[in-house]
């Protein structure tokens, strides 16, 4: 991490950063976990500093809040989707280790929020997917494929489903697919069916249980019964 | 009177944390009345930030409702696992105060600095730590060297930019971005401030 970047937290914290600047650094801090979270520390620290100097408003401050709220809508829900619950660490992995190193996954910082459908339109209840997305517990990951294009897997260990969204994965010739699958904890890889790659398509996966990843290969038209493949992407447990 | 009143101030940062956050998230459904207790918790430290950063009480006023309706508006977009309700306001108003004195006009811009540099900056910082009503924060500013605890200050309560803070200090660019950053880490440190 560039040092001098870096130096810039705490005068972004306490907005004190010419325009410019603050644009540079808001820049770097998107790539920037470490410095997110430092921000985020030192924004709760300026706060303190905040609350240290309360002073009660006059009361018809308060009047035309509420009024001025009673009279503005409210930005529609986004359809968040639960933080992610306490994973369960590594275990023996016997088809997966070998392709440790094509794991990439995209999971961002603890408390991942996923924006799935950002008009807002309730998801209906009935819908399988919907009852995946919006289950309490649902946790999202995107994963990176070896070779380009990503998976975003809505998963719930209540509902026992997942949904996997695929986004501009390379194209395969006519006599290939790709196959998502479910590996348990001892490494075995079940079918969890061929993915429809099209934009918007949720696929549905059952039988999701405790501890599975979901990993998707590359395979012949009709897909395989066991992978031809070392994974192309795998995410977290469920 | 003025003891029952700094004492109920005081108790602010520890009492009104869980509960700010309860408040914002029954706002984000739509539930006025958790608002309008959302406003009694916060209120004070929304307006009094304003207040000492602008200056202009009515200002601070415009900022305070312009802040609780960002509140109403932007509440379904909380997220507690980011951050508690209390720092994600605060973070609001500082931005909003901040960006209220810098989009003055460039004569008022002007009249300001001629009287922030008439006015010796230790009266700021004097007149900043009288009103500093949090015990654990005006002790805790004490562990921080003075260079520290005037950069962050002046930024925070004076609204100034780095550059600024560095002529008014009249110490080097990189020296003041250092002090800011070390002043709060250490202030974080001290006040073991989490959320």
């Amino acid at each position: 991490m560039n040092a001098d970047v870096h130096a810039l937290a705490g005068a972004f914290a306490l907005d004190a950063l010419p325009p410019d600047e603050a644009a540079a650094f808001r820049e770097h801090l998107a790539q920037c976990s470490a410095c997110q979270d430092e921000v985020a520390e030192l924004h709760v620290t300026a706060a303190h500093l905040g609350v240290a100097v309360a002073e009660r408003p006059p009361p018809r401050v308060r009047e035309a809040v509420l009024r001025a709220a009673s009279q503005t809508r409210q930005l529609p829900p986004t359809t968040r989707v639960a933080a992610a619950t306490e994973r369960h660490r590594p275990r023996r992995r016997v088809w997966l280790a070998a392709a440790a190193a094509a794991v990439v996954v995209a999971a961002g910082s603890a408390g991942l929020t996923a924006t799935l459908d950002d008009d807002g339109s309730a998801p209906v209840a009935q819908d399988p997917v919907a009852r995946v997305v919006t289950a309490p517990d649902a946790d999202v990951e995107v994963a990176r494929l070896r070779g380009g294009g990503r998976l975003t897997v809505v998963a719930s260990e209540q509902v026992g489903q997942a949904v996997v969204l695929s986004k501009r994965l390379p194209p395969v010739g006519t006599d290939e697919v790709y196959q998502l699958w479910l590996v348990d904890p001892d490494g075995e890889a079940r079918s969890a069916d061929v993915l429809i790659d099209a934009p918007g398509a949720a696929n549905l996966v059952r039988s999701v249980r405790p501890g599975d990843q979901v990993a998707i290969t590359r395979e012949p038209a009709g897909g395989s019964e066991q992978p031809s493949m070392a994974p192309l992407a795998v995410t977290d447990p469920v | 009177m003025v003891g029952e009143h700094s004492r109920r101030l005081r108790s602010v940062p520890g009492a009104a944390q869980p509960d700010a956050d309860q408040l914002l998230l029954a706002t984000a459904r739509g539930d006025e009345a958790a608002l309008g207790a959302l406003y009694d918790v916060m209120a004070p430290a929304v307006y009094g930030l304003a207040r000492r950063v602008v200056r202009d009480p009515a200002r601070a006023e415009e900022i305070t409702q312009d802040v609780f309706l960002s509140v109403w508006r932007f509440a379904t977009r909380f997220d507690p696992g980011k951050g508690s309700a209390r720092t994600w306001i605060l973070t609001l108003t500082h931005r909003r105060a901040v960006d209220v004195v810098r989009s003055d006009d460039a004569a008022t811009r002007r009249e300001q600095r001629a009287a922030a540099y008439d006015t010796p900056f230790d009266t700021v910082l004097e007149e900043a730590s009288a009103r500093l009503q949090g015990e654990q924060v005006r002790e805790c500013l004490e562990t921080l060297t003075e260079l520290q605890r005037e950069s962050v200050l002046l930024a925070y309560y004076g609204g100034y930019t780095y550059p600024e803070v560095s002529a008014l200090l009249d110490v080097k660019l990189p020296t003041v971005k250092t002090r800011m950053r070390d002043g709060l880490i250490r202030l974080r440190d001290c006040l073991g401030a989490w959320r």
